[in-house]
């Protein structure tokens, strides 16, 4: 009994002492983790407790009474628009915290001194490992442990227990304990394996690394190699939250990795707690009503957890203390260290050409590949200089490593030995969502007139362009339009580069998740998307019913709102002023309308939409007539001046109307520009009744003076739409941007440079003025033509930008427009 | 007592240490010897279980020590690499080892520290290297071990600090019964301190035996005949060395001291003297076959 009693005391001995090295680090994670989990919130309840404010967020759209008691918990997993970054560190701060802490807490265990002391101790291997380990496992529980616990004791308080938050508690300490933990003994296991003190530090890191390494390479070959990857399209940090990452190879994965761990549940589960049920946040829309958190990960993780204690408890017993103080003892842990650095090399080959050929991946993995060779024998060469043991024979494992490697693109490459390009059986679909496209459009190009601010929304149809939703087709004929389409998107994919402008791959994304009639789904991202596709998908019965609809019920939205008997003048919200512009810019005229002349218009564009195909929407075969811009409000530039820098506005612009008031004098915020085509007669003929008809004439006495010019099919623009993808295919008005609101006068004019373009001489005044008829300030760019900027005189000062496709333009005008391409 | 069963220690292609065999009485001082790199420290650290024999065993007791915490317990190893606890001081130490020695003494620690004149509560790594040496020693002796293995102990201590060391190791084991294994290349001090020896070579132990037994088994004789003798000329002698300077012979034989002393008294030498070897001229005279050829290398 005395022996047993002394034996714990040792235990316990060995416990504390090592408990003191291991604290310093998990402290100060405890402190982040108290600014995140408990700091944080509680100063949101001293703010709830201000009743203007308490009442201004009970008024919000996006929180109501009921909703408000979960909000200090909600810091779990921190919540607004900052929860992303917050929950990160959160992950970061456990993880760094309990490696840096398993660091310290072995490293007396690494030390050639310390060895003689610790290991001749009255302890066994076993415990001499156990005590230690428990000690940093404890500060590393209690920097994840307590400040949640004091938050959830904080919620309790102040508004009682619920089961929700009770669940939430258990599942955030779990899963952030899990995380950290298993971080800590990755990272003893690292310096048990290793002879050195900073040998063992180093690898430490890696260790807890490489499952984010592995995640990585199989994202890169994934996106790189595989043709219809079942994954949606994300980068890990920028969406890393959003509903759609769940669908991404690093989503389904994400808790196979430390950083990402759980860390969507958290958010997940934050945003239910936060939001209560029915909410419209901007984000997690289809996270509606509160889900319980999916235990499962944890469990295995936690049963991972265990595993890895005992090999460490194992690695440690059976560690030679003979091999401390010597450099690279371990052969496994170097060739896990080889094995993942050849990987990694030869996936970031696929990274640096992804958007090229499958045949050009393939030469630049393996450059890489050789490359990474290389490297790892030098890297190796070095250590076995170093080493006690002859590191220098593991080089023989590399060729099995870069085998391995091959065989992993491979797999890829090939659509897992052609599965992924297998199309679902039309009769096997219920339904299909697909997605335009992922990456966000700019505008960069788009028309501007460069004399003020001059902000022309996205006109409202095309908003639902812009790709962030899934388009719904359920009917069997729509259904096999998007099969053919599916068709073309694996041919694209394998398709060599093409000089066709039309062939050339533009660096979106579309996503196709069919739905099948057993209830499984099917989800393929192709890459390799063209001008050609683009036209083919809007072509397709489906995508346009979709896209009209989404028009057609934004618009209905807006009628309904004028016409709500309700409404009175103060909140009649939307626009009434607004400004008609020539196709060219050169013309503008402002317009007071009355609430039912706005209706009208809303009704006569209504139509137009619903009649004419969306393709010609997006790109007319009739002349362009211009633009109708409608805003809310306008507001007056203070600051513009005169020629000669004298300002004009005092006293000047408070007595215009705004029909008189020039619209260089206002800042343009408009609320949406409709452009108007030929074809809308609908629209046209209310333009007619109103008498504004006129206004879209182009103004011929503003003499244009440098006319510049680039094809879209040059190799600047491929260029731009392929790999910079910050090329806006929807050639249009630049959306608003807080960079140009300084801008207000036009001397401070941007000056918007097309890529590639070269001023174009010698043109007449009559193919000038044909050009300016016949370019279009809005065009689906998809087809042949050119991008041309005009400047006007000193007296106008406009600068715009307008797109001609090919088809218009005659032999001669190509001719001189193509002068001087450079290419 | 201490068995050393077979032990043999294998650093990876590497063997130090093969089948050594021996074992040292409660009561006794083992000395260690032998060249650098022969096994003494491997040895010693095998003991403690810092290191795990490749085969065979170490008992204490009869009990195995490898990875048996109530065993271990009763073993202090000092080694030659003196460790503290980082920032500690003396007494801080000696709470860390009374944690774990449960026979920790802090009396025994207050008076050794007095006559050491160490001051227990100043930082330990602000001690020169022999007054840490002298802390690591009082810290040991106070956990009253059973066993206490010495490595290199007595390096960097002063003359003084060195006799002081050595008669509390004496005393120490006389009044507690306990086992010291010491290794040093201090043979001197060893032959005063210890009453058994081992000499380390070539990965064996040579030579274990008793400091008295070593003393009568060996012995230097000078002898002058008329005439000139060699080597073959002295059957029956175990010769292990002999050297001849004219008519001068000297010889180094193993064997009962009188009875060599007879035989050779019957070959009626002109003279005979006789000459206890120290254990330095043991170890020598034993090493000898590893002779260095020192010529032309300047």
């Amino acid at each position: 009994m005395t022996l047993l009693k002394f034996s714990d005391k040792k235990f316990n001995s060995m416990y504390k002492s090592r408990l003191k090295s291991s604290l310093f680090f998990p402290l100060i994670g405890t402190i982040i983790m108290f600014a995140i989990t408990v700091i944080s919130p509680v100063s949101e309840m001293i703010t709830l407790s201000n009743p203007d404010r308490y009442e201004y967020i009970h008024d919000s759209a996006f929180m109501n009474i009921e909703n408000i008691r979960y909000i200090l918990f909600g810091y779990i997993g921190p919540v607004e628009e900052t929860f992303p970054d917050t929950t990160i560190l959160m992950y970061m701060t456990v993880i760094i915290a309990a490696i840096l802490c398993a660091i310290m807490t072995f490293r007396d265990l690494t030390g050639k001194k310390t060895a003689n002391v610790y290991y001749s101790l009255g302890l066994s291997r076993t415990k001499l490992f156990t005590s230690t380990y428990l000690s940093g496992a404890t500060a590393v529980i209690f920097m994840t442990v307590v400040p949640l616990a004091t938050s959830f004791i904080i919620n309790s308080l102040v508004f009682g227990i619920s089961k929700e938050l009770l669940c939430a508690a258990v599942f955030s300490v779990s899963a952030l304990c899990n995380v950290s933990l298993i971080a800590y003994t990755l990272s003893a296991i690292a310096m048990i394996l290793s002879g050195m003190f900073f040998e063992g530090a180093f690898f430490a890191f890696f260790l807890n690394s490489i499952s984010a390494i592995f995640t990585f390479c199989i994202c890169m070959f994934s996106e790189g190699l595989l043709t219809g990857g079942g994954f949606a399209h994300r980068s890990l940090y920028d969406e890393i939250f959003i509903d759609s990452f769940i669908s991404t190879f690093l989503g389904k994965t994400s808790f196979l990795n430390s950083l990402a761990h759980s860390a969507t549940e958290v958010g997940k589960l934050s945003y239910c707690l936060y939001t209560g049920s029915n909410d419209e946040m901007w984000f997690f829309t289809s996270l509606e009503t509160w889900q319980s958190p999916d235990f499962i990960p944890v469990i295995v993780w936690t049963v991972i957890l265990i595993g890895l204690a005992f090999l460490a408890t194992y690695l440690f017993n059976n560690k030679k203390a003979e091999n401390i103080g010597f450099f690279a003892t371990s052969k496994p842990l170097y060739r896990i260290f080889f094995a993942t650095m050849i990987a990694a090399f030869s996936s970031l080959g696929v990274t640096r050409c992804r958007d090229f050929t499958k045949g050009l991946t393939w030469l630049f993995i393996l450059i890489s590949l050789v490359v990474s060779l290389l490297v790892c024998l030098i890297v190796n060469l070095i250590l076995s200089k170093l080493s006690k043991i002859r590191l220098k024979e593991e080089a023989r494992f590399f060729p099995v490593y870069s085998a391995i490697v091959i065989l992993f693109a491979t797999i890829f490459s090939t659509g897992f030995f052609g599965y992924t390009n297998k199309i679902p059986d039309l009769e096997k679909v219920k339904y299909v969502r697909i997605s335009a496209f992922a990456d966000d459009y700019y505008g960069y190009y788009g028309n501007e007139l460069c004399d003020v601010d001059s902000q022309f929304s996205i006109p409202i149809y095309l908003n639902n362009f812009s790709g962030e939703n899934f388009y719904l087709i359920d009917t069997k004929e729509d259904i096999d339009d998007i099969r053919e389409l599916h068709k073309d998107l694996i041919k694209a994919d394998n398709a060599k580069i093409s000089s066709d402008y039309t062939q050339t791959k533009i660096g979106s994304v579309i996503t196709l998740e069919y739905t099948l009639t057993n209830g499984k789904t099917v989800l393929r991202t192709y890459r390799n998307i063209t001008p050609q596709i683009i036209e083919k998908m809007l072509s397709c019965n489906g995508v346009e019913e979709n896209i009209k609809n989404s028009i057609v019920s934004n618009l209905d939205n807006i009628i309904q709102k004028i016409n709500a008997p309700d409404v009175e003048e103060d909140d009649y919200s939307f626009g009434k002023y607004l400004t008609v512009f020539s196709n060219d810019f050169t013309s503008a005229h402002n317009i007071e309308l009355t609430a039912q002349q706005i209706n009208d218009l809303l009704e006569a564009y209504r139509k137009d939409v619903e009649q004419l195909p969306i393709l010609t929407l997006y790109q007319p075969k009739e002349k362009s007539l211009g633009l109708l811009t409608i805003r809310n409000d306008y507001e007056i530039i203070n600051n513009y001046n005169d020629a000669n820098g004298e300002p004009i506005i005092d006293g000047l612009a408070s007595e215009l109307s705004y029909a008189t008031l020039p619209y260089k004098l206002m800042h343009l915020d408009g609320e949406m520009s409709i452009h108007i085509s030929q074809e809308m007669v609908n629209t046209i003929q209310w333009a007619k009744s109103v008498g504004i008809y006129k206004y879209f004439e182009i103004d011929k006495t503003v003499s244009i003076t440098t006319v510049e010019a680039t094809h879209n099919n040059s190799s600047f623009i491929k260029l731009s739409i392929s790999k910079w993808r910050n090329f806006n295919m929807l050639f249009n008005g630049i959306s608003y941007d807080d960079a140009y609101v300084e801008s207000y006068c036009y001397e401070k004019s941007v000056d918007v440079t097309l890529p590639g373009s070269h001023i174009v001489y010698n043109l007449t005044e009559s193919e000038i003025n044909y050009i300016r008829e016949n370019a279009y300030p809005i065009y689906l760019a998809t087809t042949p033509g050119y991008f041309i900027k005009m400047t006007t005189d000193t007296s106008n000062h406009i600068c715009m930008n307008l797109f001609i496709p090919d088809s218009v333009l005659t032999d001669e005008l190509k001719t001189k427009l193509a002068e001087g391409i450079i290419e | 007592m201490i068995e050393i069963n077979n032990i043999t220690k294998k650093f990876g292609d590497f063997t130090a240490l093969e089948n050594m065999t021996f074992t040292v009485q409660k009561g006794s001082i083992y000395g260690l010897v032998g060249y650098n790199g022969a096994g003494k420290t491997t040895l010693l650290k095998t003991i403690a279980d810092v290191y795990r024999a490749t085969d065979g065993t170490v008992k204490l007791n009869g009990e195995i020590i490898a990875d048996n915490g109530n065993i271990k317990e009763k073993i202090f190893y000092v080694a030659d690499e003196i460790y503290f606890v980082a920032n500690s001081t003396m007494d801080k130490m000696a709470q860390f080892y009374a944690g774990f020695y449960k026979n920790f003494n802090f009396d025994t620690y207050k008076k050794l520290s007095e006559i050491f004149g160490l001051d227990t509560t100043k930082r330990l790594n602000g001690f020169s290297k022999g007054m840490q040496r002298q802390a690591e020693m009082v810290l040991a002796l106070s956990t009253r071990p059973e066993v206490l293995l010495l490595d290199e102990s007595f390096d960097g201590l002063d003359p003084a600090k060195r006799t002081l060391m050595r008669d509390l190791i004496i005393e120490y084991t006389r009044e507690t019964n306990a086992i010291v294994i010491i290794s040093s290349h201090n043979l001197h001090e060893l032959e005063n301190m210890c009453d058994h020896v081992g000499l380390i070579n070539g990965k064996k132990l040579v030579i274990n035996t008793s400091v008295d037994d070593m003393s009568a088994s060996v012995c230097k004789f000078r002898v002058i005949f008329n005439d000139k003798r060699d080597k073959e000329d002295f059957p029956g002698f175990d010769i292990k060395n002999f050297k001849r300077d004219g008519k001068i012979i000297t010889m180094v034989i193993a064997g009962d001291y009188d009875e060599v002393e007879e035989k050779l008294a019957d070959m009626a030498p002109l003279l005979l003297e006789k000459y206890p070897l120290t254990l330095e001229e043991i170890f020598l005279n034993e090493m000898e076959a590893l002779s260095y050829d020192i010529t032309k290398i300047f």
